[in-house]
């Protein structure tokens, strides 16, 4: 009972935080609401027994790509200024897309066999995931590591800041 | 018990385009995209969650996250570069591909 309760509270936290960051006036709220939403999924993950991707949610997401995400905002225009004040452009289509994409996704959700939830807080998943990641998923494990290198180097090279080159 | 979780993961994914689509902003369509990714991780650890000891839901969920940083620094490094050439960040107002002179 408990745990459909927080199963619900969960969703509908997370749901309502989405709709919150559609409407949203300003950036920074935004973001703000991003956070909620992105804690409320790590919740979610707890629920469905995956403690390492809750941990990994919170520490990655809300931890770093907000930090990064703010730092982007705070970087590119001024916090109290007009330039934060949002409109929304191509609303008709962009509204119309996805209700549909949200309507037939329902529609294949719904006729679905779909299998309840199973819950262990046995702390199993991470011991597998770990072994698995060191096994039999070695191979993408190094290429991950090379596209974050990969990423990395290139972000410092495009954020960089050189008057010289005048392009 | 009925999962609302599919139906989650599809709200969110739908919001997420919905941001992407509408917004006059980089920075919240970067936003949306993060949101989207979300969806689908949502989507696979609630699929992976079957009890049957295989955990690959979970991991395939890990790369997702790992894509999803890597997304973030470069979008974040392209809207800071255009700032700095277009001095804007909405996508609209980048519109020339020369310097005007």
């Amino acid at each position: 009972m408990m745990f459909a309760i927080l199963l619900y509270l969960f969703t509908l936290i997370a749901a309502v935080a989405a709709f919150g960051i559609l409407i949203a006036r300003h950036v920074f709220h935004a973001v703000l609401l991003l956070i909620v939403c992105l804690t409320s999924v790590a919740g979610l993950y707890l629920l469905l027994s995956a403690e390492f991707i809750a941990a990994t949610q919170l520490l990655v997401y809300a931890g770093g790509i907000v930090v990064l995400i703010i730092f982007g905002i705070m970087l590119t225009q001024k916090l109290s200024g007009k330039g934060n004040q949002l409109r929304h452009d191509n609303l008709l289509p962009g509204l119309v897309v996805s209700t549909v994409l949200l309507v037939l996704l329902g529609y294949g959700i719904k006729s679905t066999p779909s299998g309840s939830i199973r819950m262990s807080f046995s702390g199993d998943s991470m011991i597998q995931i770990g072994n698995s990641l060191f096994s039999s998923y070695s191979a993408p494990f190094e290429a991950a590591g090379l596209l974050l290198l990969v990423s990395l180097v290139a972000a410092t090279v495009m954020a960089r800041h050189n008057k010289e080159e005048g392009s | 018990m009925s999962q609302p979780l599919p139906y989650l993961g599809a709200f969110l994914f739908s919001i997420g385009l919905a941001v992407v689509l509408t917004r006059r902003n980089s920075i919240m369509v970067l936003l949306g995209i993060e949101l989207m990714l979300n969806a689908t991780n949502i989507n696979l650890v609630a699929a992976g969650n079957t009890g049957s000891g295989l955990f690959d839901g979970q991991i395939f969920a890990l790369f997702v996250i790992i894509v999803a940083v890597c997304e973030a620094a470069i979008g974040l490094a392209i809207v800071l570069r255009v700032y700095q050439l277009y001095q804007t960040s909405v996508p609209d107002q980048v519109s020339d591909l020369k310097e005007k002179n």
